[in-house]
């Protein structure tokens, strides 16, 4: 998938049985970073889904490559990745592409794409990272979580504290690197679960990187594929683990 | 062996043209693998049962060319009044005992004699499969074959009580019978369905309906905007939800006339409300009819639609696509497969709009050389569904399941497909590559095309650099590339994408 076509920004939406949604999130998507003073690509990663979200991503890209100057600003590729986990959809897009900036978001479009242009600010400013947090001052849920999910948000951040320092919100499904900075952890990474997040986030600051945060409007949609109880216990066992050493 | 013997009468399906033999196939095909080797089929019906349907068709159009290319067949069923116990139907040895429900035990039985006595068994789900898996040895090849997923229906057809017991087998029971053994779905839904809602954790593979024989040329069309519906008439298919929408269509379309060719439990209370609605200088319905007079109506019409609640696969939009038929329909699983939007059809999301596309679709059809285009990519969709084919896949399937055929280094998910094309290298012949027996292979002059599945576009440039291959164009498969594998949706029928461009236009 190396493209050396002078994109500035390479933005990765993982995947996985989001047929239903994903056409809507692309078109928006294209939509506003049409209208921003940058080239980008987005490059959709189906994570082995059964729906046919490979091919509704693709009848999009098609739409804005037949656009009449479409791909000029915004192009949209479509790639597979048939490892589980959103953590290897997530590497497997970040590796494929080129753009000096890279970063990724839900597909469910949970962050509002206003987001978008506040972190590459921050990164051309020097950032290594640049990541959407709903636990900052000027942060809010559009709606409130249930409180179960809030405990639960709460044990995890605090686990995770101790190995991403200053940073209140690992988790969220928002986040843009410095292609240089986001490589060099990638491809030391090696989990692909809930706690890919962390672990990229702790080896990005190991290396000296800043990680910054911004604060967002977070609507909590429909369709969430993490089960609290379930996924719960097994993100806080995969952070745990990081702390028996992250080589 | 036993001389195939012809098909005898077997009600509402067309005998089966005799498989093509003529030119003999370039290197040895997935078929001829399985010459010598011992098939069980499980069936609760065969294809002489009075109430034998599409699911029957589809198993015996394959196991009589599995039979044909020198596989002993055997199909265990249910005893049908007036048939005998064993008889061989088109070279398949069909074993008939038991009723209904006692079929599923009585099989049971057999396969605990049968230990060792055969290479690989389909099993085939009617809701409930056989759990095959419980009875034969565990390094035996058994794959199930789903056509659409009962758990809805269940409550339909049953009580309370029975429909939960019916979904709890469909569902939890057969994940923990079959585990990882590969499961056969009809269709990209009915794969779907698989994963999504029976949450079943092997390979799941598409293997197409093939289509008995495309009518060569079509009769001229009505001169009137003429819908011909061929249906069942039973609830799930929902021809109330068409004879509601059907009002302010007559209303915009003069002289506009509408088929109902079929029968069944729900005709009398539709024929009510067609009169209700005020419909019934509109709408016919002509119950049921031979096939020669049911191809006859269809002929005449400009369109055929669906308002199926969900099918496993839209056979009767197939059938009317052969005669050259659009279709207009909801879009509902199985039905979005034999659609291509656009170009063989439409594909309607909501009920409520169900009235202005079919406005829009006469209004489209009654341009004479936009008619003959859609009716030409109908009749080349149609044709890209050939029974041969069906056998091979599902060879290759059963070929793939047995046990030391795995590991080779792909992927984790295994419903992703890819579909690559590349140069042929010189010299080549199929034999020189070792792929998976479920991988497709088509030549095309100096181009190879494969579908893959199983593996992601990354994986794939792996295998083929591993065959010497380098220039590989590859691509993730949607659920067409899936239906018509490495050949390709036909030209005639290949979306034409300049219309859609005008939504990003807007949008940017």
């Amino acid at each position: 998938m190396a493209r050396a076509d002078g994109r500035d920004v390479d933005v990765v939406i993982p995947a996985f049985n989001e047929s239903t949604r994903l056409p809507e999130t692309l078109r928006e998507t294209v939509r506003f970073l049409s209208g921003m003073p940058w080239r980008s690509r987005v490059l959709v990663v189906d994570n082995g889904s059964v729906d046919g979200t490979a091919g509704a991503a693709a009848e999009i890209a098609a739409e804005v490559s037949g656009a009449v100057g479409g791909a000029e600003r915004v192009a949209v590729d479509v790639i597979g990745c048939s490892r589980p986990g959103k953590g290897a959809a997530v590497r497997r897009g970040i590796l494929a592409g080129r753009a000096p900036l890279v970063g990724f978001f839900d597909a469910d479009l949970a962050t509002p794409l206003d987001t978008l242009p506040v972190a590459i600010a921050a990164l051309r400013g020097g950032a290594a990272a640049a990541i959407a947090s709903r636990h900052v001052p000027g942060a809010s849920f559009v709606e409130t979580q249930p409180l179960t999910r809030r405990l639960g948000g709460h044990v995890f951040r605090t686990l995770s504290g101790a190995l991403v320092s200053g940073v209140a919100d690992t988790q969220c499904g928002f986040k843009f690197f410095q292609r240089p900075a986001v490589t060099a952890a990638l491809v030391r990474t090696r989990t692909t679960g809930f706690a890919f997040d962390v672990e990229l986030l702790h080896r990005i600051q190991r290396d000296g990187g800043e990680v910054v945060e911004l604060p967002v409007a977070w609507t909590d949609r429909a369709g969430s594929t993490f089960h609290p109880v379930r996924d719960g216990i097994a993100s806080y066992r995969a952070v745990l683990a990081l702390h028996g050493g992250v080589r | 062996m036993t001389p195939p013997r012809s098909l005898a009468v077997v009600p509402t399906t067309d005998p089966d043209p005799r498989p093509q033999l003529a030119a003999a196939p370039q290197g040895p095909t997935t078929l001829s693998r399985l010459a010598g080797k011992r098939v069980v089929v499980l069936n609760w019906r065969d294809v002489h049962h009075p109430q034998a349907g599409g699911a029957e068709m589809y198993m015996h159009r394959i196991a009589v060319r599995w039979a044909q290319a020198g596989a002993k067949v055997v199909w265990l069923t249910a005893a049908v009044p007036g048939r005998p116990a064993r008889e061989v139907v088109d070279g398949v040895t069909v074993v008939r005992a038991g009723g209904a429900l006692s079929v599923y035990a009585r099989t049971a039985f057999v396969l605990r004699r049968m230990v060792g006595a055969f290479d690989y068994l389909v099993d085939c789900q009617n809701g409930i499969p056989f759990f095959a898996p419980l009875f034969v040895d565990r390094a035996k090849p058994v794959v199930q074959v789903v056509h659409h997923i009962h758990q809805e229906q269940f409550a339909t057809r049953f009580g309370p009580v029975m429909a939960a017991v019916g979904r709890f087998l469909e569902g939890p029971v057969s994940r923990a019978v079959y585990r990882g053994r590969p499961v056969v779905a009809v269709s990209p839904s009915t794969r779907e369905g698989v994963r999504r809602r029976l949450r079943m954790r092997g390979p799941i593979h598409v293997v197409p309906n093939g289509l008995d024989a495309t009518p060569p040329i079509r009769a001229p069309r009505d001169p009137d905007p003429t819908i011909a519906v061929v249906s069942r008439l039973v609830p799930h298919k929902r021809v109330d939800l068409l004879l509601g929408q059907l009002v302010p269509v007559a209303q915009a379309v003069p002289r506009l006339r509408v088929d109902i060719v079929g029968s069944g439990p729900e005709r009398a209370r539709l024929e009510g409300l067609a009169a209700e609605l005020g419909l019934a200088d509109v709408v016919t319905f002509h119950g049921f009819q031979p096939d020669h007079a049911r191809d006859a109506l269809l002929e005449r019409a400009w369109l055929t639609t669906s308002t199926s609640d969900a099918e496993g696969w839209g056979l009767s939009i197939m059938e009317a696509a052969a005669h050259g038929v659009p279709t207009a329909a909801l879009d509902v699983p199985g039905v979005r497969d034999s659609v291509v939007p656009g170009r063989t059809g439409w594909l309607v999301p909501r009920v409520a709009d169900f009235g202005q596309a079919l406005v829009g679709a006469l209004h489209e059809l009654s341009d004479d050389v936009r008619a003959r285009e859609l009716t030409e990519a109908c009749q080349a969709w149609a044709r890209s569904f050939g029974w041969d084919r069906s056998a091979e896949l599902l060879a290759g399937v059963l070929l793939g399941a047995a046990p030391q055929a795995e590991q080779d280094g792909r992927g984790a998910r295994s419903d992703i497909s890819v579909v690559a094309d590349v140069a042929r290298p010189r010299n080549w012949n199929p034999a020189s590559w070792t792929l998976r027996p479920t991988d497709q292979v088509r030549t095309h002059g100096d181009r190879i095309s494969l579908l893959l599945t199983g593996c992601d576009d990354t994986d794939a440039k792996v295998v083929l650099r591993r065959l010497g291959v380098t220039d590989a164009r590859v691509r993730l498969a949607d659920r067409f590339d899936l239906l018509v594998g490495p050949a390709g949706i036909p030209d005639a029928v290949r979306a034409d994408r300049s219309g859609s461009a005008a939504i990003v236009e807007e949008a940017g």
